[in-house]
């Protein structure tokens, strides 16, 4: 049944990569010229005015243009609340299956790494709230806010990274030694 | 003339403050890239009879350099190290390679364990330990492999520019503003100012056409052009004042791949005036008028261009043209017997400097005697791209330039320079009479 889970996860985080890549050709900001960014450089923004500046570059696109990305960008974030599911379980049911084929205190670091799924899960949520809200009212963050949304991301990224290479390479591991069942 | 050379213009600086203090002051400013800021500000501060490297050094030595380097926080930090770490691109080559090398090393290692598995099965926790370790490993080569890509993306969006120029651009805007330039129309007001001048009986000559101007020095890459600033700002806009003069300097120091090129776009190619500019300045014609252009360092083309002094109707000059000369040239310089062994980097930046020093050097060896007004101020071994620069630095940068003033100032003899272009220019003139027929 987990693997029937897994599935269904990986095919909700392939379709849903699929279509936040399509949405993400919209993405035009102003700076000296009409120029492609990257929700990337949302997430990592490379100061605290930076992700604002972004912004408020779109609405110098002109009102047509600027509509047209800010609804591809908002369209990606809600994408985005869709594709959550599928990466964060996915990985959790990946971690749970290690922890089970490895037992003992490997175990536990695994089942841990699995629920700290849950945390990013709601991390990324929170960023997205975050955003939503910078696109209706562009501002900059202070500094305080922008070192708390750095170590943000860091632990949203990190946690299903890590939980994903530490999962996978040992269920290989089973795998490739013959021991296929959980 | 001030020449280009990064941040080693501080040096520029201590030469036109000895010149200041000698009573020498500038009918005529130019200067590209470094040259440009420091012409910049001569122009704007006060008048033409005051003197104002003073205030330009109070500037240099409050300003933070570094802030100019205004950048992705990573590309900062690979230009920080870059420039102020000798070792650091070994630093760095060696941890990539360590970082392949365990990866690699844990493949093997995994296959080994895997192996030795069926007989000793304690190796199967160290195997699995391997494992995972050997997916970290992975897991951080593709995250460099995406953060790579991810930044030479944002790169190319930037226009292949590692720096904006924001802080720069704004920090001469403000420099401009404070001593009441805005416009090119008031950046031209301070810079054709006259002062009353008196020549000498003996040279019987007068004041009449002198004229004071300033000029920035850019490489145009839409047209490959080079440009000269504000003259021929009418390029790009009907009304010159639409455009404010700190893009000029903004668009000189627009060091390739270092800092972003400065676009100008919106150019009303359908307007006469526009249209007859072009013609006028490079016989472009109005089908072929772009309406954006993208403007470099002017040191891509002329680094020096001490040419724009010249008047081929003047015979005998008035007053002389002086040129500061940036020199951070290797004084073991290679003198052609190690040419064939020279490593990939020398021998693209020989042929770069052969291409790009060309048009100057042809000038001035045209019309040699410009060489007698040019002091070299000796700065080998200083990063022109060292843009973290303690005070100190700055100072003995600023020192150098100041020797340099000093001894060209001792051995500049005005009478025979004079005569010399004299007597150059009739030669020049003699050659270039068309034949009788």
């Amino acid at each position: 049944m987990y693997i029937i889970i897994f599935l269904i996860c990986f095919a909700d985080a392939w379709i849903s990569t699929v279509i936040m890549g399509r949405q993400s050709k919209a993405f035009f900001t102003m700076g000296t010229v009409r120029k492609p960014f990257s929700i990337f450089d949302l997430e990592f923004p490379a100061s605290p005015v930076s992700a604002a500046n972004l912004l408020l570059g779109i609405g110098l696109l002109g009102e047509e243009a600027a509509l047209k990305v800010k609804r591809a960008l908002r369209g990606q974030l809600y994408v985005d609340f869709l594709f959550m599911p599928g990466v964060y379980v996915g990985i959790l049911i990946l971690c749970r299956g290690a922890a089970l084929k490895t037992g003992h205190w490997p175990g536990t670091f695994f089942c841990a790494l699995a629920y700290l799924q849950l945390l990013a899960w709601l991390l990324d949520i929170t960023e997205n709230l975050i955003l939503l809200s910078l696109i209706k009212r562009p501002r900059p963050f202070s500094q305080g806010q922008f070192k708390a949304y750095g170590f943000m991301e860091l632990f949203k990224w990190g946690l299903p990274l890590i939980g994903f290479a530490c999962a996978s390479s040992t269920l290989l591991y089973f795998w490739i030694t013959g021991s296929y069942f959980v | 003339m001030q020449k280009g050379g990064g941040v080693l213009g501080v040096a520029l600086v201590g030469y036109t403050y000895i010149l200041e203090l000698v009573g020498i002051r500038f009918l005529r400013l130019a200067g590209t890239s470094a040259g440009a800021i420091n012409t910049a500000l001569m122009t704007v501060i006060e008048d033409k009879q005051q003197p104002k490297s003073k205030k330009i050094l109070e500037y240099l030595c409050t300003m933070d350099f570094f802030s100019f380097v205004d950048g992705h926080p990573f590309a900062r930090w690979l230009i920080r190290n870059f420039v102020s770490d000798t070792s650091f691109e070994k630093k760095a080559g060696a941890t990539l390679k360590a970082i392949f090398f365990t990866f690699g090393g844990l493949v093997v290692l995994d296959t080994v364990l895997l192996g030795l598995r069926p007989r000793w099965h304690y190796t199967s926790a160290a195997a699995l330990l391997s494992f995972v370790l050997t997916g970290i490993s992975f897991l951080l080569i593709l995250l460099m492999i995406f953060y790579g890509s991810y930044m030479l993306e944002k790169l190319k969006a930037a226009g292949y520019g590692i720096n904006p120029g924001v802080v720069f651009y704004n920090w001469v805007k403000d420099r401009m503003e404070e001593n009441g330039v805005a416009t090119v129309t008031a950046l031209n007001a301070k810079a054709s100012a006259v002062p009353p001048l008196i020549i000498r009986p003996e040279v019987g000559n007068t004041t009449d056409g002198l004229f004071g101007d300033v000029t920035f020095i850019t490489s145009e890459l839409v047209t490959e052009n080079k440009l000269q600033l504000p003259l021929m700002t009418n390029l790009f806009r009907v009304n010159v004042d639409d455009i404010h003069p700190a893009r000029f300097v903004r668009a000189s120091m627009a060091i390739p791949f270092f800092f972003e090129s400065h676009i100008i776009s919106g150019i009303p190619v359908d307007s006469p005036a526009i249209q007859q500019a072009w013609f006028d300045h490079l016989k472009i014609e109005k089908d072929k008028i772009p309406d954006t252009v993208r403007l470099v360092d002017g040191g891509m083309l002329s680094d020096f261009p001490i040419n724009i002094f010249y008047n081929p109707k003047v015979i005998e000059p008035r007053l002389p043209v002086f040129g500061i000369d940036l020199d951070d040239s290797d004084p073991r310089r290679d003198t052609g017997k190690n040419a064939p062994d020279w490593s990939l980097a020398d021998y693209i930046g020989r042929l770069f400097n052969t291409i790009r020093y060309y048009y100057d050097r042809d000038f001035l060896e045209k019309d040699y005697v410009f060489k007698r007004g040019i002091g070299a101020i000796p700065l080998f071994g200083i990063n022109w791209l060292n843009f973290f620069l303690s005070d100190e630095q700055k100072l003995a940068m600023f020192r150098k330039g100041a020797l340099a003033a000093t001894e060209f100032l001792l051995n500049f003899d005005w009478p025979e320079y004079r005569r010399l272009r004299i007597e150059m220019q009739q030669q020049l003139n003699k050659r270039n009479r068309p034949p009788l027929n």
